[in-house]
């Protein structure tokens, strides 16, 4: 009843007279509808009517000696007359509504489901060479190519899915998850020494063994065979088996006496920018660093409204003056230095193993300290080597 | 003519009110009161409203009392309503 009363439009009309009941008698014996009746008092009764019923209702308040004065209006054409009067909201209702149709035809936000050891970037990475970026028309996104398009691009995958809702665009994927398998990496293959050294210990599960305890070997010597010999017949395997033996290494590392130290000047200045997309907007500090040597030190923000995230950034960046200066390094300094740099680098080139004994000799030249360093190894000494059975015939 | 009606209200068995223009005051608890087949507000105050009908006059006596509704036909009456009286 309110919105049909709505729709045909109402007016709060004040009767003031000195029998306004009798115009409320009129209003009932005319056929003007009226409601909302509110005795103000004796001479003064406030009720709702028509619009349509205005004249009608005027007349016959005339008639009982009574003035009625319009107070308020509603209605749907009075609504649509305010709208009228205000030109900004007339223009700003239809392109709101147009914003809020064409706007959902662009990607403006892609989230990313799933990444687990993968970092979400590669992926997204992945979509910008597909296309997908923000910006990009949703309405021209082929799913099911380019969900065959990610599987292939990122082999780390081994499921995706891409749908959409609005301008957001959900990946959601599954990463691959290497299970670990007794299968041998080769179908043939021998075991070879990586390096020379003396044998320490063999402990064979596949293949013939070629080498024993005690043995000197030579770098790519045969130490276990991926051919197996039973008289009759021969069988290619894939060797397994762990070949310890002891090494030397033997290494030179050479660093300047002198060293350049970093001393922060004090002068430090922000910067920060608007990120959308792949638009930048410099929005207040120094873009460049004007030649100096200077930290950067970022940080990323990703603007946020009532919770929705939306594809804009503002980063914040720290710069740092610093400047340099000389600093004379002293023999010991050096020397750890030095040693420490040559174990790691000893213990990084070894597959398994650990390092039982180390000699250094240094001396300083040239405006140089130079190390020698030698250390004996116990090490794993057999690495794989692939062969085909059939054109090698068993040759590593 | 009026006798016709009356006999034929008596013959039919049907509400008088619905043949002639009697009054019909119908108490809804002590919140509402309908006035049918009136002839208008004769006085209208928030402790008396007097509706005028065919022979006379029915007094709604109570407190808070307003017109809620009013067509040609009947008067809707609320508030606390303490009597009602054909005068």
């Amino acid at each position: 009843m309110g919105a049909l009363r709505f729709l045909r439009g109402e007016l709060r009309v004040d009767i003031t007279g000195a029998a306004p009941e009798d115009c409320l008698n009129r209003f009932s014996c005319g056929g003007v509808e009226f409601w909302a009746i509110e005795r103000v008092d004796a001479l003064h009764y406030r009720v709702s009517i028509l619009k349509r019923a205005q004249k009608t209702a005027q007349a016959l308040a005339a008639r009982a000696f009574c003035t009625l004065t319009v107070c308020a209006e509603r209605g749907l054409f009075c609504r649509l007359r305010q709208a009228l009067r205000r030109p900004v909201l007339l223009f700003g209702l239809p392109l709101a509504v147009f914003l809020a149709f064409f706007l959902q035809s662009f990607v403006w936000t892609v989230e990313i489901d799933g990444c687990e050891a993968l970092h979400p970037n590669t992926v997204r990475y992945a979509l910008e060479e597909l296309g997908i970026a923000v910006g990009a028309r949703a309405d021209r996104i082929e799913y099911k190519q380019v969900r065959d398009s990610l599987l292939r691009l990122v082999p780390e995958l081994s499921w995706a899915a891409v749908n959409r809702s609005g301008g957001k665009l959900y990946v959601s994927v599954a990463e691959r998850r290497d299970t670990d398998s007794n299968e041998p990496p080769y179908a043939a293959a021998h075991l070879v020494a990586a390096r020379d050294g003396v044998i320490t210990q063999t402990e064979v599960a596949e293949g013939m063994t070629l080498c024993r305890v005690g043995q000197t070997v030579r770098a790519g010597e045969l130490l276990v065979s991926g051919v197996e010999d039973y008289g009759l017949y021969l069988r290619a395997v894939c060797a397994q088996g762990e070949i310890y033996g002891q090494t030397w290494h033997t290494q030179t590392l050479v660093t300047p006496a002198n060293s350049n130290v970093k001393r922060y000047t004090g002068q430090q200045w922000t910067r920060t920018t608007l990120r959308f997309g792949r638009k930048r907007i410099n929005l207040c500090g120094n873009s460049g660093n004007s030649g100096t040597t200077c930290d950067k030190i970022g940080k990323v923000r990703q603007v946020r409204l009532f919770g929705v995230a939306f594809p804009i950034y503002v980063e914040t960046e720290i710069f740092r003056e610093y400047e340099t200066y000389s600093v004379e390094k002293t023999e010991e300094t050096a020397k750890n230095d030095l040693s420490a740099a040559f174990l790691r680098m000893t213990e990084e080139s070894m597959i398994g193993g650990r390092i039982e004994q180390t000699a250094y000799r240094m001396r300083c030249g040239g405006g140089l300290y130079i190390l020698n360093g030698t250390c004996t190894c116990n090490e794993m000494l057999a690495r794989l080597c692939p062969f085909d059975p059939i054109s090698d015939g068993g040759t590593p | 003519m009026k006798r016709e009606k009356r006999s034929l209200a008596e013959r039919t068995a049907m509400p008088e009110e619905a043949l002639r223009n009697v009054p019909l005051v119908a108490l809804h608890g002590r919140r509402l009161a309908c006035v049918e087949n009136h002839r208008g507000i004769a006085e209208y105050s928030d402790t008396l409203v007097r509706v005028s009908v065919g022979d006379g006059c029915v007094c709604i006596r109570g407190s808070g009392l307003h017109i809620a509704r009013m067509t040609r036909r009947c008067v809707e009456i609320r508030g606390a309503i303490f009597s009602a009286e054909l005068s």
